[in-house]
Parts: C-alpha cells; sequence; structure tokens
C-alpha cells in the first residue's frame, strides 16, 4: 500500500485527538494538521477560568509539548487557512490558492462565538470570548477596570462573572430569558446557581437584553438595555453561544444541520471524510431520541468522536458510546453534568443543598438518565456508570445518603 | 528546579525538570509521559491523572483535599495509599526530587 495522507482541518482538542489517536491506532501514513490559530492546540476551558484569574499562566495551556509533533510526525501548519474542499479530486484548497490531495479529511473546524448584532457589538472594549489571543487581550483589560458587564448567563458568561469577582470588579450579568444556564441546567438548580452568584455579589439580570452598546464622553462604556436603562462598565464581554464552523463543509456538499452531520463514527455524509469536535453533530446513544445528530461542544464529546473517526480512518472502527460529561468551575463551586437534560421527567435530589453539596438526578421512569453534581465529584462518577449501565433505582433509595451510590452499580 | 521521575508499568522511568508551581499533571504533559490521560485539563473533575506517589514521597506533600479524597474513590485503577490526582501536586522545591509510579489504566 502507497503512503496515505490524513488531512485534518483545525488546531484545537478534535485536531490533536484525531491525530494522536490515529498513531495510536498505528496509521503510518503522513499526518497533516492545518490550524488558522496561532498557537498549537490548547485548553481552552481555563481561558475563562483559572487562565483569566491569573492561577494558570500561558505556559500551563498547549495540550502537549512542543516535541510531540515531532515525535509522532505530526505536520502542524499555523495560520494557514483551507478555503474549499473538492470531494471529487479528494483535495483541499489553500487561501494562496495551492491545493493538496487527501486521502482521509478530518473537519476539526471548531465553533465561532455567536455575534451579537446590536450597534456598538465591534467597539474596542467588547469581546467575545473563544482564543487565547481573545483571553490574553481581555485578561490585560481587566487589570485596569473596575466594572465589567456580561452579556448572556451561559458557561462562558458565568465563568467570567466569577472570575472578575474573584478579582474585584463590579459584575452585571444581563440575561434575555427568564433563568441563567436555561439549556443546560434543570430549573431549581439554575435557581441554586443565580442564588450563589447573587451571594457572591454578581448582580443578574433576568429577561433583560441589550440593546446597544456606547462609549460616554469620559471613555467608560454604557450597556443599554430594553428598558433604556444604561448599565455603566469598563469592558463588556458577550458570551451568547457558540455556532458550528461548517461553511467549508456546506460548500462541499455535506449534509450539515447545526452542525455537520456524522455517525458515531465520525461519517459525513462523503466518502472519506470524517468531522468532529465542535463543529460536528452525531447521535448519542444515552440521548431521549438515539438517532438524532447532537451539537454537545464539550471536550469529552470531542474526544471521544475524535477517537472513533480515528478508527474508522485505520481500518478498525470503534463506534462512540460515552455517557456525555460536562464541568463548570464558578466562584468555589464545581458543577458536573453527567448525561443529557432532555428526556429527564423528574428530578431527585441527593446530599445538603444548605451545606452545597449535592446532586440532582433526572429520571426516566425509575432509570437515571442525567446527573447535575455540585462539589459532589464522587456522584458525578458514579452517575456516569450508572447511566452507562441503564440501572434501574427506587427514588427513595437514591435519596438517601446512607445508602453508598456506588452500591447500585452491578456487581463485576 | 524541582524535578519529578515517571515510573511506568514496564519499570522504565523518565525524569523531568520543571518549574516550581508546575503540577505533577502539567509537568506530564509537557512532556509527553504516557499513561496521563488529564481529560479535565487539571481542574480536579475527571479522576484520569491518577498517580501512585512512592511512600517515601508522601509527607512532602499536603495531603489531598475532600473533593480529590471522593474523586480518589471513583478512579479506574484500584486506589491505594499512595494514590493522588496528579493535577492537585505542585511541585515546588520543598517536593524536591518526587517519585511516581503511573498506574495500569485511567479511564
Amino acid at each position: 500500500m502507497t503512503s496515505q495522507r490524513l488531512l485534518i482541518v483545525g488546531g484545537s482538542y478534535a485536531a490533536l485527538q484525531m491525530a494522536s489517536s490515529a498513531r495510536e491506532f498505528g496509521f503510518a501514513g503522513e499526518i497533516t494538521m492545518i490550524s488558522n490559530e496561532d498557537h498549537p492546540p490548547y485548553q481552552r476551558p481555563p481561558l475563562s477560568k483559572s487562565y483569566l484569574s491569573g492561577k494558570l499562566d500561558a505556559a500551563g495551556l498547549p495540550l502537549v509539548g512542543d516535541s510531540f509533533y515531532r515525535d509522532k510526525q505530526i505536520d502542524l501548519h499555523l495560520r494557514k487557512e483551507v478555503v474549499a474542499i473538492n470531494p471529487k479530486r479528494r483535495e483541499v484548497q489553500y487561501s494562496n490558492g495551492l491545493s493538496e490531495p487527501y486521502d482521509w479529511l478530518a473537519l476539526c473546524t471548531g465553533a465561532r462565538p455567536r455575534r451579537l448584532s446590536i450597534p456598538g457589538e465591534t467597539l474596542p472594549n467588547v469581546h467575545y470570548l473563544r482564543t487565547l489571543t481573545d483571553a490574553k487581550k481581555l485578561k490585560k483589560k481587566l487589570i485596569d477596570s473596575t466594572r465589567i458587564c456580561v452579556i448572556g448567563g451561559g458557561f462562558i458568561g458565568l465563568e467570567v462573572a466569577s472570575v472578575c469577582r474573584q478579582l474585584g470588579l463590579e459584575v452585571t450579568v444581563l440575561e434575555a430569558s427568564s433563568g441563567i444556564l436555561r439549556r443546560a441546567l434543570p430549573h431549581a438548580l439554575g435557581m441554586f446557581l443565580m442564588a450563589r452568584h447573587k451571594q457572591e455579589g454578581v448582580s443578574i439580570r433576568l429577561n433583560c437584553s441589550a440593546k446597544e452598546i456606547k462609549v460616554n464622553l469620559d471613555g467608560t462604556m454604557s450597556v443599554i438595555i430594553n428598558n433604556g436603562e444604561p448599565i455603566d462598565c469598563d469592558q463588556v464581554v458577550i458570551g451568547v453561544g457558540a455556532e458550528p464552523n461548517q461553511q467549508l463543509a456546506e460548500a462541499a456538499g455535506l449534509r450539515c444541520a447545526r452542525g455537520i452531520v456524522t455517525d458515531g463514527l465520525g461519517n459525513t455524509s462523503v466518502e472519506r471524510i470524517v468531522a468532529a469536535g465542535d463543529c460536528a453533530a452525531f447521535p448519542n446513544p444515552f440521548a431521549a431520541d438515539p438517532e438524532q445528530p447532537l451539537l454537545l461542544e464539550s471536550i469529552q464529546a470531542t474526544r471521544d468522536l475524535a477517537r472513533a473517526a480515528a478508527s474508522l480512518v485505520v481500518g478498525k472502527p470503534e463506534p462512540y458510546k460515552a455517557v456525555p460529561w460536562f464541568w463548570s468551575d464558578q466562584h468555589d463551586f464545581k458543577l458536573q453534568i453527567a448525561g443529557l437534560y432532555r428526556g429527564s421527567e423528574k428530578f431527585v435530589i441527593r446530599g445538603d443543598v444548605r451545606a452545597q453539596k449535592f446532586s440532582l438526578f433526572g429520571m426516566h421512569q425509575s432509570r437515571i438518565v442525567s446527573a447535575f453534581s455540585i462539589n459532589s465529584p464522587a456522584d458525578h462518577m458514579v452517575a456516569r456508570k450508572l447511566i452507562e449501565e441503564k440501572i434501574s433505582i427506587e427514588v427513595t433509595h437514591l435519596e438517601d445518603t446512607d445508602v453508598k451510590l456506588k452500591s447500585f452499580l452491578r456487581k463485576e | 528546579m524541582p524535578k519529578v521521575t515517571f515510573v511506568q508499568l514496564d519499570g522504565s522511568s523518565k525524569t523531568v525538570e520543571v518549574k516550581a508551581g508546575t503540577s505533577v499533571m502539567a509537568a506530564a504533559i509537557q512532556n509527553n509521559i504516557p499513561g496521563i490521560e488529564a481529560e479535565c485539563g487539571g481542574s480536579c473533575s475527571c479522576a484520569t491523572c491518577h498517580v501512585y506517589v512512592s511512600t517515601a514521597d508522601l509527607s512532602k506533600l499536603s495531603p489531598a483535599d475532600e473533593l480529590e479524597d471522593e474523586m480518589l474513590d471513583c478512579t479506574i485503577s484500584q486506589r491505594l495509599d499512595g494514590s493522588r490526582l496528579s493535577c492537585q501536586l505542585i511541585l515546588s522545591e520543598d517536593t524536591a526530587d518526587l517519585t511516581v509510579s503511573i498506574p495500569e489504566a485511567q479511564v
């Protein structure tokens, strides 16, 4: 067999996982990674947490050491853009007009922040947070700032709000809907987190949307909200969700929904093209509808689908089968999520809410299908297994903390 | 600079030198030491950076906090006396030459 070329478009978790898993599974051909970023693959979660707070410096961000690419013979190109795919000729085209052939193409193009199209959105002290370059800029600006306005009560917004309180800034969060983290969390837990943020001094304004961002004569800024009231601040951070980067795939005729649609092996609708990461929507065996392609936007989903896609590329296909999980750090609490919220019919509380150490278990009939843990990592770890093994539990047993959660697992 | 030695299952080992303030996990990642997954990147959320600290070195480290202790109950490889999550072990002049062993599996 002649040497095969695996060409990876992207330079973050999915791209790196694709490359390293392909090598791990025995791929002996060429691996080329084309990234449009300024830095080799790095951790994104700390950008809104420990990196922004200063606890972790930039040296701690790279996902692997520099020698990794050499040792594994991964040809990494930075600041390079793929502008088109020609699936018939199995070629990609770069912005400089040159083309390159592939045997396998992996689209790991990620996502971009959803833009809020209001007047003033492009002003200098208005930030979106996705890349290390974005985070560096924001971090620098925070040094001389005293007030920040965060638009969007999602994970990014609330994590930034937490860090800014730790740094001593006045923080206002504007959320357009009637609760924070509504897409991700049960209502009761959203209310709990909101109360915690308030205790920490974050002002959260619900049912409040930003209409305009203005620069005042003294150089400060104001975010004008729907009732006309100005929220005065020095910096604005917008965190209103992400959009999958699927333009390349769409233009090449790949099936897309919200995300590039793949199966559990990362297969797209076009032969020899796989996708993984925040750009890929794929069916999840633990979802209420296991056929529906979902865009999970998590490290876990990214890693596990990229591994599955790499297994396909080397001819030893092992489909995705993991229980989804996710985490967030805000103030002094750790939130961990296992399973998928949708499909949970009722919720059972286990633990001590006042002590801020508890989990909410989402049930479908008598099975646990999701778990939301606050400062309870053991609950989270065991819940992942309980969901995976589809174990039935009586609600009264689940509520009883004298019964160890582990005891519900099947004995091996 | 503090040093840390990683001992693999087959007995082979590698010693690396890192800046004070680096975690054992980060030292492993920066030096491409196999067997430390660190899926969550070092925020004590996943229990995939489990290591066994040598008995002689245990006293050099501050003990595991409550969250780490709970996570250690959930590692894939067996929890032993020396079990720690390497993301929580910060290297300093006090930890000097630390030796840790990599467990059989992380996930």
